[in-house]
């Protein structure tokens, strides 16, 4: 009798077997060592001084380096604005898409575009279009009656092609996650809306943001996600700069790992990195995914 | 008459969103037939002399291949095994019991989640550790890792979909386990696996970050990589790095227009079913 | 030798849940027995049982005197015909069909003569290139059945194959599976909620409540003897009336809210239930009769007349069924019951059992 459970078991192991080792490998491990690693200093440009353990003393550090506080604000400032942004755009491109018109098909073979192109290509396009002083968007910026700027030399203008860059790439994507959501609200609800009297502004904030609330909240987890993690569009924009005036936190550990081969601190920072990322992220579900459904009005 | 006017407002602003996402799109093809000394001085929106002189050196003088073979190739290997290895992981999470079953399952996701710039220090020491530092599995593997989780979480939901009659017929009918998942399952699975490999497939392509720490030299980079380090002798040659750009796109843009559906849809459905 | 035997069958469930207890059945070699009961009694249970698509807690399984307890459901050699049907909607019909023979690796002349045979039986020739999306809910019920049909098995199981049928669809239908059992002369273990659909197609029938069997017989000796007041309600529709009473003295009277009926048999208990069916009772003038009652509903069927009357003294409500002539009582009208002492059927009240003959 039991014969049946323990061959189903040994199945299950050879299945799942496979995945679960290459996941365990390359990435509980590392995960495991990158936080052992934090608490060592290791540097691998010194390699005279060892990998003596040196307790909490890399966090220490971080938490005295300005320049890790200017990262942590502007990832926090670049992820707040981006998702904000592309929620808002995303949800209007999905009311769009969600009537049914000509060339609707068209429209979201286009939309997926953006998003499905290669990061870096998305940077060096948008770079392209702010880049020097002849650049299209100084073009544009003529014609509006105004003076060209070195955008990606000033320490706040660079901001601009860099959300620029992430809302047109990303919006796309969101938008047909909530369009989704929207498919899945039946007319009646309208309907019965309609009838109870509410017009379409009405019927927008008490109908569809309501029923749109589960997959906003999966939009909006994993867009700040992903935020959070930005570093390909940096890197290839501005590189950081100017100065470190763009420096996300992704690429500051990027450097620290890299390029001054400091392993211990940046497996600290990687740490603190994931720990307020994920930290927020709950923060974000509970918050928002606690009220019971039935409850507006 | 309300209702007129609310129309032309949505078809207008559906008009400036495409605009919004044709219009750079367009900006880097038309510049990428410019000619480099044209290319600041104000450009036209149809080039009045089109050039294919990017192109050109962009085979000849820089060797384009061999970044759009190494894309290819890596892309490709893990789209395979990811697929495959993906498939009977989420296959066994949804029909097998077993303990840790949830666990597994929430464990593939969170890992998914991980902010990926804290492996690579762990993972460059283990690549190079194994030689593989600058080599295909050395990016074949870690892209393996992380688009596993979403594969399985993909699948899973459409296997726990599929009525699980179907495959009890099967064996009623004679057929074994492995017999009934290949005539009855895979067949009824097949879009979303497609839906499945083609995200995977963009993944791997789109990818830069352990591309960028794990290659050393042109033999092995990929597309992402060879177009973000271009450098030219005296300034940066956006003529040729914009052809690059329409170049690395147009797998993608191919990939799209002919599977738009499948891949909204695989989006869509992980995001909505929660 | 029995075709299909099962011997103290129980299926107790990981979680807890008792879902069959202790069942012994014997079929006999062509013979039709339906599973009935209302749902979560076990039936579609032993079904899954005798298929092997779940293992027995405890007890065996026989299929022509080979005990297949431990087989897996690809050696058992029976055929299931699902209540969703489960046919591949990949597939078209004709490969549907032919599945099964394919799995035996049968010759591909054999396959196409069976397929099309079993096809010509059904009324299924012209559909055998379609796939399932493109039939109707019979066409799709008939090819479950053909698939079934057209491996030859040792026996078939068939889980509420009418259940997802419109009304009218579901009398023909029955009856052509009548006819069709009839013809095939096949071994079938067939389940049902529906009385009706039990009553008119069993050879045998047995009726399950809760996992545990409640009575085993061909279906009018459990009908007209049921052997508790469970089965004595299920089966039979209008439900018979069951009605409450206390023994008074020893002289065999029954005396319950509005009535009084007598005599009881010997070994009655003191608190019984008395049967008696619908269509048993007649109408009279007040005080003609073992109760009195005054109408609260008249409700004409067409071919027969259902009466609710609520017996003095605030008592139960009782059906009557009326023939088609019968004279339609007027509501509120005061009427007398008879109920004659042969039609009664006696219940303890305290477990349901019959009493007496």
């Amino acid at each position: 009798m039991r014969q049946a459970a323990r061959s189903e078991v040994r199945l299950a192991a050879l299945l799942v077997g496979p995945a679960l080792a290459c996941v365990l490998a390359l990435a509980v491990l590392p995960i495991a060592w990158t936080v052992w690693e934090s608490l060592h200093r290791h540097d691998l440009r010194l390699p005279w001084l060892g990998r003596p353990f040196v307790g909490l003393a890399n966090y220490g550090e971080a938490l005295g380096d300005p320049r890790f506080w200017s990262a942590l604000a502007h990832t926090l400032f670049f992820t707040a604005t981006s998702v904000a942004l592309e929620l808002g755009l995303g949800l209007a491109l999905a009311l769009a898409l969600h009537r049914r018109f000509r060339g609707r098909d068209a429209l979201r073979t286009l939309a997926v575009l953006p998003w499905a192109i290669p990061t870096v290509v998305a940077a060096l396009l948008w770079r392209f279009l702010f880049e020097g002083p002849a650049s299209p968007a100084n073009a544009v910026l003529l014609r509006l009656g105004g003076e060209p700027l070195a955008w990606l030399a000033h320490p706040i203008w660079a901001w601009v092609p860099i959300l620029a860059a992430d809302v047109w790439k990303t919006t796309p994507f969101v938008a047909l996650l909530l369009l989704a959501g929207l498919q899945g609200i039946g007319d009646e609800l309208y309907e019965a809306a309609r009838v109870d009297g509410a017009g379409p502004w009405r019927s927008f904030c008490h109908v569809t943001l309501p029923l749109l609330r589960p997959v906003l909240l999966v939009a909006l987890v994993f867009r700040f996600l992903d935020a959070f993690r930005v570093f390909d569009l940096v890197y290839v924009l501005t590189g950081g700069g100017p100065g470190t005036a763009t420096e996300p936190l992704a690429l500051y550990i990027f450097g620290a790992l890299l390029q001054k081969l400091r392993f211990g601190y940046g497996a600290a920072l990687s740490v603190i990195a994931f720990g307020v990322g994920f930290a927020l992220a709950l923060l974000y579900v509970r918050l928002l995914g606690a009220r019971p459904a039935g409850a507006q009005r | 008459m309300r209702r007129g006017a609310g129309r032309a407002a949505a078809a207008a602003g559906t008009a400036l969103l495409a605009a919004g996402l044709a219009l750079p799109l367009y900006l880097v093809l038309v510049a990428s037939v410019t000619p480099e000394a044209d290319l600041f001085e104000g450009m036209a929106w149809l080039p009045p002399d089109p050039t294919a002189e990017h192109y050109r050196a962009l085979f000849t003088e820089r060797d384009f291949w061999l970044p759009l073979r190494n894309s290819l190739v890596v892309a490709a290997a893990t789209t395979l095994l990811c697929v495959g290895l993906g498939a009977a992981c989420a296959w066994a999470l949804a029909r097998l019991r077993f303990r840790g079953r949830g666990l597994l399952l929430a464990g593939l996701l969170v890992v998914g989640l991980f902010p990926q710039i804290s492996l690579v220090a762990p993972l460059y020491l283990l690549l190079r550790a194994l030689g593989w530092i600058d080599s295909y599995p050395g990016l074949v593997l870690p892209y393996l890792t992380f688009a596993m989780p979403l594969a399985v979480w993909l699948l899973v939901g459409v296997f726990r979909e599929l009525p699980l009659e179907l495959e009890e017929a099967a064996w009623i009918d004679g057929a074994s386990r492995l017999r009934a998942f290949r005539e009855v399952v895979l067949p009824l699975a097949a879009p979303a696996l497609a839906s499945t490999a083609i995200l995977t497939f963009l993944y791997c392509w789109n990818e830069f970050l352990f591309a960028l720490s794990f290659t050393l030299g042109p033999e092995r980079q990929t597309v992402p990589v060879a177009v973000a380090l271009f450098r030219g002798e005296y300034r940066i040659p956006w003529g040729q790095i914009l052809a690059a750009s329409v170049v690395a796109t147009a797998p993608v843009a191919v990939l799209v227009l002919a599977f738009q559906r499948r891949i909204v849809r695989g989006l869509t459905t992980g995001a909505v079913k929660g | 030798m029995a075709e299909l035997r099962l011997d103290a069958l129980h299926k107790i469930h990981p979680n807890g849940v008792v879902a069959l207890r202790g069942l012994d059945l014997a079929v006999h070699h062509g013979e039709l027995v339906v599973l009935v009961g209302p749902s979560g009694c076990g039936k579609t249970t032993v079904l899954r049982l005798v298929a092997g698509l779940e293992e027995p807690t405890r007890g065996r399984v026989w299929i022509e005197g080979r005990d297949v307890t431990a087989l897996p459901p690809q050696e058992r050699d029976v055929a299931m015909v699902f209540q969703s049907y489960a046919l591949y909607p990949h597939k078209s019909v004709r490969d549907n069909l032919a599945f099964g023979l394919r799995m035996r690796r049968l010759a591909r002349e054999d396959i196409a003569r069976r397929v099309e045979g079993v096809a010509a039986t059904l009324g299924l020739a012209e559909l055998l290139e379609r796939r399932p999306a493109q039939l109707s809910g019979g066409q799709r019920q008939r090819v479950a059945l053909g698939r079934a049909m057209v491996r030859e098995p040792k026996a078939f199981l068939l889980d509420e194959p009418l259940s997802n049928l419109d009304a009218r669809l579901r009398a023909e239908t029955r009856a052509e599976l009548g006819r069709l059992h009839r013809r095939l002369a096949a071994t079938m273990l067939y389940v049902t909620h529906d009385q009706e659909e039990a009553m008119t197609l069993a050879d045998r029938l047995v009726v399950l409540r809760d996992g545990a069997v409640q009575q085993v017989g061909a279906p009018l000796a459990v009908h007209d003897r049921p052997a508790n007041a469970f089965v004595a309600a299920f089966l039979g529709a209008p439900a018979m009336n069951l009605l409450p009473g206390e023994r008074e003295g020893s002289g065999g009277l029954v005396r319950g809210r509005g009535f009084r009926v007598q005599p009881a048999p010997q070994q009655a208990p003191r608190t019984l239930w008395v049967g008696v069916r619908p269509v048993h009772v007649a109408l009279g003038p007040p005080g003609s009769g073992e109760a009195d009652a005054r109408i609260e509903l008249v409700e004409p069927l067409g071919s027969s007349v259902l009466v609710h009357v609520r017996l003095a003294g605030e008592g139960e409500t009782v059906r009557v069924l009326l023939g088609a002539g019968a004279r339609l009582p007027r509501l509120g009208e005061a009427v007398g019951l008879r109920l004659p002492v042969q039609c009664l059927h006696w219940f303890d009240a305290r477990d349901g059992r019959r009493i007496g003959p």
